[in-house]
């Protein structure tokens, strides 16, 4: 891992506003409060607020309320947002071409120091006040002691929603910034801009739905049907659909490869059985599972179910199939050409799984052989960290936002209660490929 | 690099380029999730012109499970544990949102110095400090700062020689030294005079509500 030195995009990317105005906030606003990231499919609940689909879903595993108003919520208000999730994919697209313009005017103006400039590093860009409303540091709570959780980069959300924290306020102020040196960062692509999902884009004549009006339409045509407010007459009816052709590579698309799903109606699953002959895009959200009341057998025949491994123990067994519910609902909230596959689905449960492990891993391992195989990156970082000064002057007091309360909290339901103490325990690395997997129980 | 890493490396980055926040976070040691924050002690306070340093434990479910926060820094302050730095403040807890950050939450310690609250302590004995006699808890709490957060005046760093008995102590535990001398002139030992008389809070008005018996009972104890 490198970690401080690694470039992760971020509003900063972007000249201050007195020099390009509007950048920084478009970019920002385009980022989820959650992780940072550019909205990987933007989802809205009932306030009106906006995560990742994924980001939401997590938040309210433990707690069910709007993490930026605290209102009650739950998994049934999450709605997609197709509008914004296109808008992303574009900005994506354009956030880069925009960089690279400013980058070239910047080197043009001055050409002596566009060497240096070529190769500086994000992290080098000089400090600017204004970025303290970057990324995260959009505002900060006011000074009590009391949760004031804010959600002050949206302001279409905040004259929609009644504010329960009156008393928040910046306690950063906005200022001038002065001249910042503008870089691209060389790892743009590491949060996955740019480079479409592997393998989820349908063929050029597949029949998709148009996220907008939900009607179907072929895939090459899709564009030109939404830069026409919707109104192609060319878009055919779901009747007279007999491209066949089309309906087998969509089917492969959702089903992640022909993979086979063995059903018993364990548990708590409903049935949901795919009307695979007609309409592709009837796949349901998993629904969510207790897992408490159930016996082990149970358990690994709803991973079986998933086409999961049923390696590791209980705890890990239950983190697997919490985590796949998880990523499989939020891929739902993508539009269809933008949903990954199955298998897709799978890679990035064993890469969270591979992560998780590895995590816990490093906590138990020899401290010193570790300070010895990552000397270097202990050195980088130990600079960088050296790298500011903190300056002492003083804060004045803001004692009128002193003794608020904070809104009541619903209690999480048992799953979450579940679910983080089982987070505590797991501590393999687990494997899901069934090769892998076979590889480790023969073990 | 995994969301909470990528996000903790965004906002180690937006407080570096945040010069108006005066919030500083650093790396610790080698690990990336466990950090050391500090601030300047809020102007118009008794912890104006320290710096305190603040313990951050970023725990694997970050940031859905809220960050672990400890004083380094000794404070004395009702919602602050004199001994070990613990922190009473509802967003370390079950207010926190995932949407808040370190720099947001290291702001919120800032603001919880400027507005103690002793309904709700960490420290029992700083709570009734601070209830019985406002001024002498700011005098003892200006003293702390002094030399344990590097305030202004801090010219004694105190002395930890063991078993000396110094005034300081006196001033460390928020006593008057008349009181505690007097209690000592009895035949008790300083140190045990100064614990019990801390105990029973022999501040300001307690002073006259408490009697010499009560004290002398609590020293024999
Ligand atoms: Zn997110
Ligand atoms: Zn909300
Ligand atoms: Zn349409």
């Amino acid at each position: 891992m490198n970690f401080l030195a690694a470039d992760v995009p971020d509003p900063t990317d972007f000249p201050p506003p007195a020099d390009a105005p509007g950048l920084r906030a478009l970019d920002r606003s385009f980022r989820c409060d959650i992780c940072g990231d550019l909205y990987d499919a933007p989802a809205t609940i009932a306030c009106g607020h906006c995560f990742c689909s994924a980001c939401i879903r997590s938040s309210l595993a433990l707690k069910q309320e709007c993490p930026s108003c605290r209102k009650t919520t739950n998994e049934a208000h999450i709605r997609p947002n197709p509008a914004l999730e296109s808008v992303i994919s574009s900005w994506k697209e354009g956030r880069s071409f925009v960089l690279g313009l400013i980058k070239r005017e910047k080197d043009r103006a001055t050409p002596s120091s566009s060497a240096d400039k070529h190769t500086a590093k994000k992290r080098k860009r000089s400090i600017d006040q204004s970025s303290s409303l970057d990324a995260f540091g959009a505002s900060v709570a006011g000074p009590s002691r009391h949760a004031h959780v804010l959600s002050p980069r949206r302001a279409d959300s905040a004259s929609t929603t009644p504010k329960p924290h009156s008393r928040t306020k910046k306690l950063v102020p906005k200022s001038n910034s002065s001249a910042d040196a503008t870089t691209i960062p060389s790892s743009d692509i590491d949060e996955g801009e740019i480079t479409p999902p592997r393998g989820a884009a349908p063929k050029e004549d597949a029949l998709v739905k148009c996220p907008l009006c939900q009607r179907r339409i072929i895939y090459r045509l899709l564009n030109a049907h939404i830069d026409n407010n919707c109104k192609d007459p060319t878009v055919p009816s779901e009747h007279n659909n007999n491209n066949n052709t089309a309906k087998s590579s969509w089917q492969k698309i959702m089903s992640g490869g022909g993979e086979t799903h063995s059903r018993n109606g364990i548990g708590q699953h409903k049935g949901k059985h795919k009307k695979r002959d007609s309409d592709s895009d009837d796949e349901h959200p998993l629904p969510l599972s207790g897992y408490t009341t159930l016996k082990d057998r149970q358990l690994k025949d709803m991973l079986t179910e998933q086409g999961l491994s049923v390696v590791g123990n209980r705890t890990i067994w239950e983190q697997r199939h919490q985590r796949w519910v998880l990523i499989f609902n939020a891929n739902l909230d993508k539009s269809l050409p933008n949903r990954k596959t199955r298998a897709e689905l799978k890679r990035d449960l064993k890469k969270w799984e591979d992560e998780r492990g590895k995590s816990k891993k490093t906590l138990v391992r020899d401290t010193h052989q570790y300070q010895i195989d990552h000397k270097d990156e202990f050195a980088r970082l130990i600079e960088q960290a050296k790298g500011t000064k903190v300056k002492q002057f003083s804060v004045k007091p803001q004692s009128e936002t002193g003794n608020s309360h904070s809104l009541p909290l619903s209690s999480p339901p048992s799953i979450a209660h579940s679910a983080h103490s089982s987070a505590q325990q797991g501590n393999d690395v687990i494997v899901v490929d069934s090769e892998e997997e076979r590889l480790s129980q023969r073990r | 690099m995994d969301a909470r890493l990528r996000r903790v490396n965004k906002e180690i980055t937006d407080c570096k380029n945040d010069k108006t926040s005066q919030i500083k976070i650093d790396l610790f040691d080698e690990s990336p999730f466990h950090l050391k924050g500090s601030f300047p002690g809020p102007e118009g306070t008794p912890y104006e012109g320290g710096l305190f340093e603040v313990d951050i434990v970023i725990p694997e479910s970050y940031p859905f499970q809220p960050v672990k926060m400890k004083f380094i820094t000794k404070v004395y302050h009702p919602n602050v544990s004199s001994a070990s730095g613990a922190i009473c403040l509802d967003i370390l807890k079950d207010a926190w949102s995932p949407v808040l950050t370190l720099k947001s939450t290291l702001i919120s310690l800032q603001s919880l110095l400027c507005s103690p609250e002793p309904n709700d302590p960490q420290d029992a004995e700083v709570a009734k400090h601070y209830m019985t006699s406002k001024a002498s808890f700011e005098d003892t709490a200006t003293y702390w700062t002094h030399i344990y957060a590097g305030g202004p005046g801090a010219k004694e760093k105190k002395d930890k020689a063991a078993g000396k008995v110094t005034d300081d102590e006196v001033a460390i535990a928020g006593l008057e030294r008349a009181h505690v001398d007097r209690f000592e002139t009895l035949g008790f030992q300083r140190g045990k005079v100064i614990d019990a008389l801390r105990r029973l809070n022999y501040r300001g008005p307690n002073v006259t509500q408490i009697s010499d018996d009560r004290v002398v009972e609590e020293l024999l104890k």
